[in-house]
């Protein structure tokens, strides 16, 4: 098969190019510890609310600067919707859904994952800067999706108080938004049984 | 093409080799490099706001 | 429509039927693309109308803004897409294998998509499936739904059962001969298509069928996702090569230009049939129940994937540059110039090759493993396909419509120079549109949102300035669209009678097909390598997993 000169030249140069994207992208989870998430434990969307972890949603401090921040994504709200670390902080974040498939973004961060119903969804990230991280639920979760949000307040070591290392709840299960509005998730569509009715 | 004294409108190179020009796509080869060269800035730009924000 | 005198009707092989029934497929196209950017111009106008707008209660199919978002990603990315491709990919390979298409297939692939597109339509409409496109479990359409979406894809396997008999049939006849290169590309990209719909039909009828008639309580949304997804990659090659067709075999023949290598082209759609499907998971890096492991191999596999199309890139290229030199054009890119750019079939193409620059590089970045992260569900996302299957592939079929349907029914193109207007109007639609969506995107905007009732982030500029562009250029395409649909319409309705429009064909080569190797012209080998790339990138997962049937349904409508 004649392949013309030109095109050879370009063929190559292409494919110098696509093997040094490979190298680079290796070097960013060497070096940098840029991964991707994977299988770590299931749960029961229909029983995890009442069984550990997920019976108790918040922010605990594993070890010195170690935290670990269980996490409810659910119709339309996360739980905690506010999580509070000291700057410096290495937090692992553990998420899972009763109901349908929901997302986590943190902004500013490389936080970015799918919260797939019958699975629990681990990510860390080491928050270097003082100041808010909003989280956002990025995937189409029913007619409340675009409501879905919550923060993770980095606070500096001299503002540190009783108030560090708490997952704040600002709402009742029947959910507050971040601005404190209330909604109301109907029953049915929190339920994870049966099929249509 | 015996009259390339007379096109005053086209190149004369270009008359004389334009079988040749057609297969030595020197325009697009080009076009491909500033391409590739497209492709490489914007990856690294999103490549170094990954690790930015890692 | 009156009998009017077309080039589609003279072919000996072709009755007045066959050319009936893919016309209509052109026809039921271009509807559901008028219906589909209606909907559209819905999630354009929500970046900058207040929710309280009365505008809403005006327009159809916005009882909620995710019923109309359903809308417009099934009628744009499943029917208009794929009933162009069934109308247009038949009369290629007939003309190409100058054999008739076997009536019972093209019959069965029109009758299929109309109604599944009706049934899918009529579920839509009465908000009973407002689950997007990716149609994602635990959200639960009804069955008629489910139904609905598998009769389009049904309808393709019909079609791609009448090009494997016309190749049949012709290489009966040609046993030593390469096959036509039309023939070949279009019997490629059926061949593929085929092997990677079966993903998606395993998961609508072993999983969500049965679940949502009542049969299974529980799902598995994990494992529907990789089913889903093993069509969901290849379904974007389906959509573009039917536009690589009209680039490579008919833009050359537009351009008075010549094809570069008849062996590079077969070779490009046989790398497609190969490295299409074991790519799946690029859209699922941030899926928890997928290894790290086997992310790793189909990020690899998707940077093979890539390449085929850069060499496409250089190779149109290259014919255009052929054309253009012919032309008249000097120098090193005079070429551009002297390309017909009053020919809106040509217009379009050109304008949406290089829409499909920028979608492509943004597609490579969404599927650089680590890079993912910071794009992944992001406003990026849908700004990369506007300008990939929404560009390339949309804005391609629209400059094909410009021949083929004066082709198909022998009605002269009411104006070239409204149809030269549209495509421009197009591209710059979509080039402010990509920009809102993918500045918006970088700084973490969400995709499928309802953005006029966001009740976070009210404050943020790049976020505003994306709203504002995403919706100047959303309605720009729209008024595009609504150009072309009209322009069709006015053609069919008003254009000069029994004027003859051939199909293009490249009939000029720099390496013609008389270098190509048989290797190139063989299905076998090509279809078994295929199969061997599947089992490697999808065996361990699908061997592996531990099904986990754990959802009920959910309609968060």
């Amino acid at each position: 098969m004649k392949v013309e000169f030109y095109e050879k030249v370009f063929i190559a140069l292409s494919l110098v190019m696509l093997a040094a994207f490979a190298v680079f992208l290796f070097i960013s989870v060497q070096q940098h510890g840029i991964t991707l998430v994977g299988p770590t434990q299931r749960v029961d969307p229909a029983t995890m609310l009442s069984e550990p972890p997920f019976d108790d949603p918040g922010v605990v401090e594993t070890s010195d600067g170690q935290y670990l921040a269980t996490m409810i994504a659910r119709m339309w709200f996360f739980t905690p919707e506010v999580i509070t670390v000291p700057v410096g902080s290495t937090v692992t974040f553990q998420v899972a859904s009763p109901d349908v498939i929901h997302g986590v973004k943190i902004l500013d961060t490389d936080v970015n994952v799918m919260v797939i119903p019958g699975q629990v969804s681990t990510s860390k990230h080491t928050f270097d800067e003082v100041g808010e991280y909003l989280i956002v639920c990025h995937e189409y979760c029913g007619t409340g999706h675009q409501g879905m949000s919550g923060k993770v307040v980095v606070i500096g070591a001299d503002e540190v108080d009783d108030g560090a290392g708490e997952g704040a709840d600002e709402g009742s299960p029947d959910a507050l938004l971040p601005g404190g509005e209330e909604i109301a998730v109907p029953e049915a569509w929190r339920s994870t049984e049966g099929g249509r009715s | 093409m015996a009259d390339n004294d007379e096109s005053d409108v086209t190149d004369v190179a270009h008359d004389a080799d334009s079988h040749e020009t057609e297969e030595n796509p020197r325009g697009t080869l080009l076009l491909m490099l500033l391409f590739l060269i497209l492709i490489v800035a914007m990856w690294g730009y999103m490549y170094a706001i990954m690790i930015g924000r890692g | 429509m009156p009998e009017s005198v077309s080039a589609a009707l003279l072919a000996p092989y072709l009755t007045k039927n066959d050319v009936r029934v893919l016309t209509w497929q052109i026809y039921l196209a271009v509807a559901a693309f008028a219906v589909g950017i209606l909907a559209g111009l819905a999630q354009a106008l929500d970046r900058v109308m207040p929710a309280a707008s009365s505008l809403w209660t005006r327009f159809p199919l916005q009882e909620n803004y995710y019923q109309g978002l359903t809308a417009h990603g099934v009628l744009l990315a499943f029917v208009f897409t794929f009933a162009f491709s069934n109308g247009m990919m038949t009369l290629v390979a007939a003309h190409s294998f100058k054999r008739r298409p076997n009536t019972i297939a093209i019959t069965g692939s029109l009758t299929l998509i109309v109604v599944g597109s009706l049934l899918a339509a009529w579920q839509i409409v009465a908000n009973q499936a407002s689950v997007l496109f990716t149609m994602y479990p635990p959200l639960q359409a009804t069955p008629i739904y489910y139904i609905g979406v598998t009769l389009v894809v049904v309808s393709t396997w019909f079609t791609a059962l009448a090009v494997v008999l016309m190749y049949r049939g012709w290489r009966v006849e040609h046993p030593d001969e390469i096959s036509p290169l039309q023939g070949f590309t279009v019997m490629a990209t059926y061949v593929m298509w085929f092997i990677a719909s079966l993903g998606v039909a395993a998961e609508v009828l072993l999983l969500l069928l049965p679940w949502s008639l009542g049969l299974v309580d529980k799902t598995d949304p994990q494992l529907a996702r990789a089913l889903f997804w093993f069509s969901g990659h290849p379904v974007v090659y389906f959509w573009l090569l039917p536009a690589y067709v009209s680039w490579y075999t008919m833009i050359p023949k537009q351009v008075g230009g010549k094809l570069f290598s008849d062996s590079l082209t077969r070779l490009v759609f046989l790398l497609f049939l190969v490295l299409s499907i074991p790519t799946g998971f690029h859209h699922q890096y941030t899926d928890p129940g997928i290894s790290e492991a086997l992310k790793t191999v189909h990020f690899v596999m998707t940077m093979g994937v890539f390449f085929p199309s850069l060499i496409t890139a250089f190779s149109v290229m290259a014919s255009l540059e052929s054309g253009g030199r012919r032309a008249g054009g000097t120098g090193l890119l005079g070429w551009i110039w002297a390309l017909p750019w009053g020919d809106p079939s040509v217009v379009a193409q050109l304008l949406a090759m290089l829409g499909f620059v920028l979608g492509g590089i943004s597609g490579l970045i969404n599927a650089s493993y680590t890079v993912n992260l910071v794009v992944h569900n992001t406003s990026w996302v849908p700004g990369h396909f506007h300008l990939t299957v929404g560009t390339a592939v949309a804005l391609s079929f629209m400059g094909i419509a410009y021949w083929l349907v004066p082709h198909l029914t022998g009605r002269e193109l009411v104006s070239r120079r409204l149809g030269v207007l549209q495509g421009w109007l197009w591209f710059i639609g979509v080039l402010i549109f990509a920009r809102g969506q993918i500045s918006a995107g970088i700084e973490s905007l969400p995709r499928r949102l309802n953005v006029s009732k966001l009740n976070y982030v009210l404050d943020n500029p790049a976020w505003h300035s994306g709203h504002v562009m995403t919706a100047v250029g959303g309605t720009i395409m729209f008024i595009s669209g609504a150009l072309f649909v009209a322009l069709i319409a006015w053609t069919l309705w008003r254009g000069k009678e029994s004027t003859i429009v051939k199909m293009p064909v490249v009939d000029e080569y720099v390496s013609g097909p008389e270098e190509t190797p048989p290797l190139l012209d063989r299905w076998g080998v090509w279809i078994a390598i295929a199969i061997v790339l599947i089992l490697i990138a999808y065996g361990p997962f699908f061997l592996t997993y531990a099904p986990n049937f754990v959802s009920g349904g959910q309609t968060p409508w």
